[in-house]
């Protein structure tokens, strides 16, 4: 009687598909209004402020330029936004999806229908994915055209970067709206699958971060900082979160960060999904309304919250001068409480499995005396020399990778070091949350690869100390470390490198004034050379410059501090490189007042005026400066750069430049 | 023909259906009754698919209905509480019911939804409970089932109603054959309906037997006997209750109406009558002649 008809029944299964999508056409209306408004609407409207006022006499190609700039970085915020927007609404749907599952009437109902339970599941899953992807592609598929009318200029990078936008969003919901599904096939209340759907994304994480809190509670010296990226970046499930290619650099030369990211999002949902599916399809139709079916899922929900509670609380309690412990008990059985609120649905039970919970709270004791209070020696302890397989070592932001050989030399080096500074807790904590200039304490950051873990330390050296000054000598003498700082293979092919002179002042931070320079390697390798003979007394000297190239062939990215003794009075140019700087500049524009008071081409002029001057950024204190005097400068060759302002050349481009008090060039005075 | 073959269900420490078999032959209705926690809804739940048994097998048709869809575009289970989509209309639900059951018949729909004289624009939610039953229904007859299982459906229904609910539960009998089952606590409710009729009682099934054969197995009798017939005198038949109310004596007797009018012939009655038994009654009879107190049984 039944299985002749096969071609019926399926046709009634895609009626029944064909159904839901009429049941959610107020939904797929107002995603389509939603993106549309985002992507077309809002789009079109931010065009005008793509077009500054103040490009408008910029060259045809330079305005161009910028305004494509400008585009580009627009829609990557709009992959941004679509990609938020997407992620909460999978999370609102995701809610409410198999929302059947949290009552017996409505098992019954559907369950009783004549679709195999995997059906129900992925007919909810396509439609919501249906409602999600058609009205963004669409939206983003309109965006395109717009974009090439608003903007006039036609880039295939616009549509490329359009499609991301849809590709991305679509991906991040598909990823949520899977988690929500897992969540939802082992569970019978709303809240309790929200619950559950919250500790899948954020609980390893967390969990990882609250044992790194009680680690580093007394780390004065080994460094939880890998840990962190792991606990924050790799584990949270957004992002840059799934770029673990960071943790494998083999894998990592085979395909780009971008594309591990997609496909590590695709793997982690289609984990959750056929998870998900797995456990619904096995799900009891008469545990509907349990909070948690599983009683694993349970426990883990219960006892990693209770950790994390104990942790934070007993963390807040020692930041207000409290007993950690007292803290932390305090906030284990809050949470114990609300947590069996939850599982049981009655306040009755939320001292339900109090025996656990004592056991729990006597592991965590120990837990905390052993990592916490550090009773192992693990903060001070350097693996065995035997253990050490490579490394890495950072000296304030340089970096580079050691060989087994000299990881190994480190490894006892670094017993030593340890042993020879006399540091107690308070003078490290001092010093690595409230550094100061005078001090002049180079951090050192060691990580030793020993297999299966990586041991990481961070240690602070001053230039006193024989044996860390020593440790900071031989590091920056390694010829490992040379090539690696300097990419010393590259450095000199210009055909491939772009150079970008950076003057400034090291206390901000930021790289100051910049002009990107090209046929002036020889300067550049000037100043790397200087930066060789200053090794000696790299402690002593300020940073007045960065330099950065940039290569076109293999994405190599560096940054240079530069260091120049005995150079000019708060950090001017060096007289050494007066000459170099002066032959980069094509004019010189004084502005006394706002107006304009000098213009010079000359190169004499030019020196004299650069003899005297400050860089912007590179001054502590406005009372060290001339009052109404300005300096711009326009670099010879200069292609590219990214900030203008009232002070610009023609091309958009300047650094600007200040006379300290008393140094005003003789000719303006 | 479905079949129920030694279905045992547990929920947690509780045995809810202890190795229980039933059969339903094409074109019958069965009563299943049983009082509060028998075990009636979870075999509903068993027999349409929706709660997979710990041991035992569901077949309908000789198959399995356990995850088979061409089996189960068959059956349509009516639950105590109808389900309805949120903020649906009958017209939705109709909609999603065509999608669904091949079998869906519109004629039936737009019949049955003019003698309930519902609005089928209007939201279900806004519907009186008695008006979600009758939609509940509706749907389901429309879906044209091969086996329909009814949780208490006739609750909740007015008497005109639920009579017409009845008359069109036969009239599909009649028609198509199709085999409907009925689990009430209330037996007066489908006495008149019933084909045949099985008690479950803490999970198990006590019996399954045709109504007709019941009543026919099952005499009452009033009777008034002459002033010299003693006690002894009822001792050779096969009484299950005899009660005397001044003169007149109330009997109530295994065996068929012949058999008993001989057996009482003997004993030279003044005045005698066979009255027809409710189906409450037989099961009295029934359950006490093996021991159980029926309003323990039906609650």
């Amino acid at each position: 009687m039944t299985l002749q008809n096969s071609s019926a029944d399926r046709s009634s299964r895609a009626g029944y598909f064909f159904f839901l999508l009429r049941q959610n056409w107020p939904t797929i209306v107002t995603n389509a209004i939603i993106f549309l408004l985002l992507n077309v609407v809002f789009l079109a409207m931010m065009y005008a402020t793509m077009v500054p006022d103040t490009i408008r006499n910029w060259s045809a190609e330079m305005a161009g330029e910028q305004i494509t700039r400008n585009v580009r970085s627009m829609l990557d915020g709009m992959a941004v936004a679509n990609t938020v927007i997407a992620s909460l609404l999978a999370v609102l749907w995701g809610g409410t999806a198999l929302s059947y599952l949290n009552n017996k009437v409505g098992v019954n109902f559907y369950h009783a229908l004549p679709r195999r339970r995997e059906i129900l599941f992925l007919e909810e899953a396509a439609v919501k994915f249906i409602c999600l992807a058609v009205p963004l592609l669409f939206s983003c598929l309109i965006a395109i055209p717009v974009t090439g009318a608003m903007v006039g200029k036609w880039a295939s990078g616009y549509a490329v970067q359009l499609l991301l936008c849809a590709g991305y969003g679509t991906l991040y919901f598909a990823l949520y709206f899977s988690i929500m599904l897992f969540a939802a096939s082992f569970t019978g209340t709303g809240f309790a699958r929200i619950l559950t759907a919250g500790y899948t994304v954020f609980m390893p994480s967390g969990v990882l971060g609250c044992i790194i809190l009680v680690l580093s509670m007394n780390a004065n010296h080994r460094s939880y900082d890998g840990l962190y990226e792991l606990a924050l970046r790799i584990l949270l499930p957004y992002r840059t979160i799934f770029t673990v290619t960071e943790l494998d650099e083999k894998l990592n030369e085979k395909l780009s960060d971008t594309a591990w990211e997609i496909a590590l999002t695709i793997g982690l949902t289609v984990v959750f999904f056929a998870v998900g599916l797995l456990i619904y399809r096995r799900r009891k139709s008469e545990l509907s309304g349990t909070p948690v079916l599983l009683p694993v899922a349970s426990g883990i929900i219960k006892y990693t919250g209770i950790f994390c509670a104990a942790v934070l609380m007993g963390t807040i309690f020692k930041l207000l001068d409290g007993w950690f412990l007292l803290g932390a008990a305090i906030g284990a059985l809050l949470a114990l409480m609300v947590i069996n609120t939850i599982l049981t649905k009655s306040a009755k039970q939320m001292f339900a499995g109090w025996k656990g919970f004592l056991i729990f709270i006597a592991v965590f004791i120990v837990f905390y005396l052993v990592f916490g209070l550090d009773l192992v020696g693990l903060d001070t302890h350097v693996p065995s020399s035997a253990l050490v397989r490579g490394g890495r070592v950072a000296v304030d932001g340089t970096n580079y990778t050691m060989t087994n050989k000299e990881a190994d030399r480190f490894a006892k080096d670094l017993e030593i070091c340890l042993e020879t500074t006399d540091w107690d807790e308070d003078d490290v904590r001092e010093y690595y949350y409230y550094p100061t200039e005078d001090e002049n304490r180079i951090w050192l950051y060691i990580d030793l690869d020993c297999g299966l873990f990586e041991a990481g330390y961070r240690l602070s050296v001053s230039p006193a100390d024989d044996a860390g000054a020593a440790l900071v000598r031989d590091i920056l003498y390694l010829e490992d470390f040379e090539r690696a700082y300097f990419k010393t293979d590259a450095k000199w092919d210009q055909a491939q490198l772009d150079y970008t002179l950076w003057l400034g002042s090291p206390y901000d931070g930021v790289k100051g004034e910049e002009a990107l320079i090209t046929g002036k390697p020889e300067i550049i390798g000037r100043m790397i050379e200087s930066f060789r003979a200053d090794r000696e007394s790299f402690f002593q000297t300020p940073v007045i410059a960065w330099i950065q190239y940039d290569s076109v062939y293999n994405n190599a990215y560096r940054d240079y501090d530069y260091y120049i003794n005995g150079s000019f009075p708060c950090y001017g140019i060096g007289d050494e490189f007066l000459d170099d700087v002066a032959a980069m500049v094509e004019s010189a524009t004084i502005y006394h007042n706002d107006e304009v008071c000098y213009v010079t081409t000359d190169r004499a002029r030019i020196r004299e005026i650069l003899s005297s001057a400050v860089l912007q950024d590179s001054y502590s204190s406005f009372t060290m400066l001339e009052p109404g005097w300005i300096l711009t400068l326009d670099f010879v060759g200069v292609e590219e750069g990214y900030r203008y302002s009232e002070y610009m050349d023609k091309y958009g481009y300047a650094v600007r430049g200040f006379f300290l008090q008393g140094k005003l060039p003789a000719f303006l005075q | 023909m479905l079949r129920i073959e030694s279905v045992t269900k547990n929920f947690a420490d509780v045995r809810s259906l202890d190795r229980v078999s039933i059969s339903v032959p094409d074109g019958a209705i069965l009563g299943l009754i049983g009082s509060n926690g028998s075990g009636k809804s979870t075999l509903l739940r068993v027999m349409c698919g929706v709660i997979l048994p710990e041991e035992g097998t569901v077949l309908a048709d000789g198959f399995r209905v356990w995850e088979n869809p061409d089996v189960k575009k068959d059956i349509l289970y009516l639950s105590d509480e109808p389900f309805f989509l949120p903020h649906a209309s009958l017209s939705d639900m109709r909609a999603m019911y065509k999608s669904v059951y091949p079998a869906f018949s519109d004629e039936k729909y737009a019949q049955l939804l003019h003698a309930f004289g519902l609005d089928e624009k209007r939201r279900i939610q806004t519907f009186s409970k008695g008006m979600q039953k009758q939609a509940s229904v509706l749907l389901g007859l429309s879906a044209a089932p091969k086996y329909l299982f009814c949780d208490e459906t006739f609750d909740g229904l007015d008497p005109v109603m639920r009579q017409y609910v009845k008359s069109v539960f036969a009239e599909e009998v009649a028609e198509r054959r199709m085999s409907v089952v009925i689990a009430s606590h209330n037996l007066r409710e489908i006495e008149d309906i019933c084909d045949s009729v099985a008690l479950l009682h803490r999970g198990k099934l006590l019996f399954q037997r045709g109504l007709d054969d019941m009543k026919l197995s099952l005499q009452k009798i009033q009777a008034i006997f002459p002033e010299n017939v003693g006690e002894d005198a009822f001792a050779s038949l096969p009484l299950l209750s005899r009660e005397k109310r001044g003169s007149m004596v109330t009997l109530v007797a295994r065996g068929t109406r012949e058999e008993l009018e001989t057996a009482l012939s003997a004993l030279h009655p003044t005045f005698c009558e066979f009255i027809p038994l409710t189906l409450e009654e037989i099961f009295i009879s029934e359950m006490g002649d093996k021991g159980y107190d029926f309003a323990e049984l039906i609650g």
